[in-house]
């Protein structure tokens, strides 16, 4: 198989990385935080060491560096644990569901109304207006991708966060498509809250997650329950990261997130990865115009572009092109990506589009033979 | 036997105080508190190998929560 799906999850994953989360079953068997035996505080030791490289890495305190399952998981804990009732969110039109669903669902019981911005991939300046224009007095909260999973755009997070920073909005990015790929500093680019996976750009094995925020953001807590600390008060914490991590944590994967951070490093870096994957993804982009019936989103390539070629073949429903690639060896995502909002806005509801998400791993080679196969399915020698 | 240390209402806070006085040279040992308040229950202290205000001085400065200096009497 070629995996050509790393927007999903990425994959292979890097031995280090492998071999970490072993160690964390094998030789550090604690519970982190649980208990004064050697194998609960080693364990906790491992945990703040994943904490500090988060922190380093994205520019927050380490306290604040919270380890969830996955990024849906700190996007819910990050929006619901943001809002009262009366408040306004802006949300932009690229978002997952991750972020759409619960907002609507705020919405629908009544505690926000919320707005969708339309990201015009060609013009930030376009972007930064129409989020603005929609900015009221209720406002709250301004959520917005780094990168969309669907056609790999890059969102002007930096501009966006110094638009809320001078309108005293909170700021939400989901950094699902950009962390390890892409340089993201909160403090930077004015981010509150940065939602992320730990299983795609950052290596680390899936039922990963993290939630960073800035030391100016409280959050409420979704869930409630034991933190290994204030054990005789029925209140939850008031300290972080125990008022957001309750429960037992996910050793072996948060370990193996702290591998993948120090792999993307012994790689040369964020940037070094970003480059690696836009060789590709500008060579894949090229090829694939050349390819007979291929509908490509050219308003989506070049300098606004991050990881991810999406394409259509006229004609043919995307899922059917998937399965014939799959049936080829391929794996690529086709379909609707947990997106409605940027394949309604962007006018691909009908047909969701295949999608090739190429990853550290991934060689021009493979991508040579995708290609060939593609002619092959373009010209209907493949059914 | 008396043991000082300073407290920390969680192992995060107790590890970063911990690594910002390895770096300046100090060595410290985080346990489980042995003498947790009642009121509150488990928390964790900090064993300071030297001065343990000198220590308490650097996490202070550094805005790390704590709970303060604390000694207890070992029973033998």
């Amino acid at each position: 198989m070629i995996y050509l799906d790393n927007a999903a999850t990425s994959y292979p994953k890097p031995e280090s990385v492998i071999n970490a989360a072993l160690y964390a079953m094998r030789d550090a068997g604690g519970n982190s935080g649980r208990g004064s035996h050697k194998s609960a505080i080693k364990a906790g030791e491992l945990v703040y060491n994943v904490r500090e490289k988060a922190a380093e890495l994205f520019g927050c305190e380490s306290e604040r560096v919270i380890f969830t399952l996955n990024c849906t998981m700190s996007l819910n804990m990050a929006i619901k644990g943001s809002v009262k009732k009366g408040d306004h969110v802006i949300i932009s039109s690229l978002e997952h569901n991750s972020v759409l669903r619960p907002v609507h669902r705020l919405s629908e019981e009544g505690i926000i109304t919320y707005s969708v911005a339309r990201v015009n991939p060609l013009s930030d300046d376009e972007t930064l207006k129409n989020f603005a224009s929609l900015i009221k007095k209720e406002t709250s909260l301004i959520i917005s991708s780094a990168v969309s999973n669907v056609f790999g755009t890059i969102l002007p997070v930096s501009r966006l966060g110094g638009l809320c920073r001078k309108r005293k909005i909170r700021f939400i990015v989901d950094g699902a498509q950009a962390a390890g790929m892409r340089e993201i500093n909160m403090k930077q680019s004015n981010i509150d809250i940065l939602c992320l996976p730990g299983h795609k750009g950052l290596m680390g094995i899936m039922g990963t997650g993290l939630l960073l925020f800035s030391e100016n953001t409280d959050i409420e807590p979704l869930i409630q329950g034991g933190t290994g600390s204030f054990s005789l008060i029925k209140t939850q914490p008031e300290i972080y990261p125990d008022r957001l991590e309750s429960g037992t944590l996910n050793l072996p994967g948060i370990v193996s997130v702290g591998e993948g951070i120090d792999f993307i490093k012994r790689e040369g870096g964020t940037s070094a990865v970003y480059q690696k994957e836009k060789s590709l993804t500008d060579m894949l982009f090229g090829e694939l115009a050349n390819v007979r019936n291929t509908v490509l989103y050219p308003m989506f390539s070049g300098k606004n572009a991050s990881g991810i070629v999406s394409f259509n073949i006229k004609g043919q429903h995307s899922e059917k092109v998937g399965q014939m690639l799959s049936d080829a060896g391929f794996a690529v995502r086709a379909g609707y990506h947990c997106s409605y909002l940027a394949h309604k806005v962007y006018g691909t509801d009908k047909t969701g589009v295949v999608r090739i998400s190429p990853g550290y791993f991934t060689t021009k080679k493979e991508l040579k033979s995708l290609i060939f196969y593609l002619n092959k399915i373009a010209m209907g020698k493949i059914l | 036997m008396t043991h000082t240390y300073i407290k920390f209402e969680s192992q995060t806070l107790g590890e970063k105080a911990k690594r910002l006085l390895n770096d300046k040279g100090i060595k410290s040992m985080l346990k489980r508190n042995p003498n947790p308040n009642h009121k509150e229950g488990c928390n964790f202290a900090l064993f300071i190998q030297g001065n343990v205000w000198q220590a308490y001085d650097i996490i202070m400065n550094s805005n790390i929560r704590n709970l303060g200096v604390e000694s207890y009497r070992e029973r033998l």
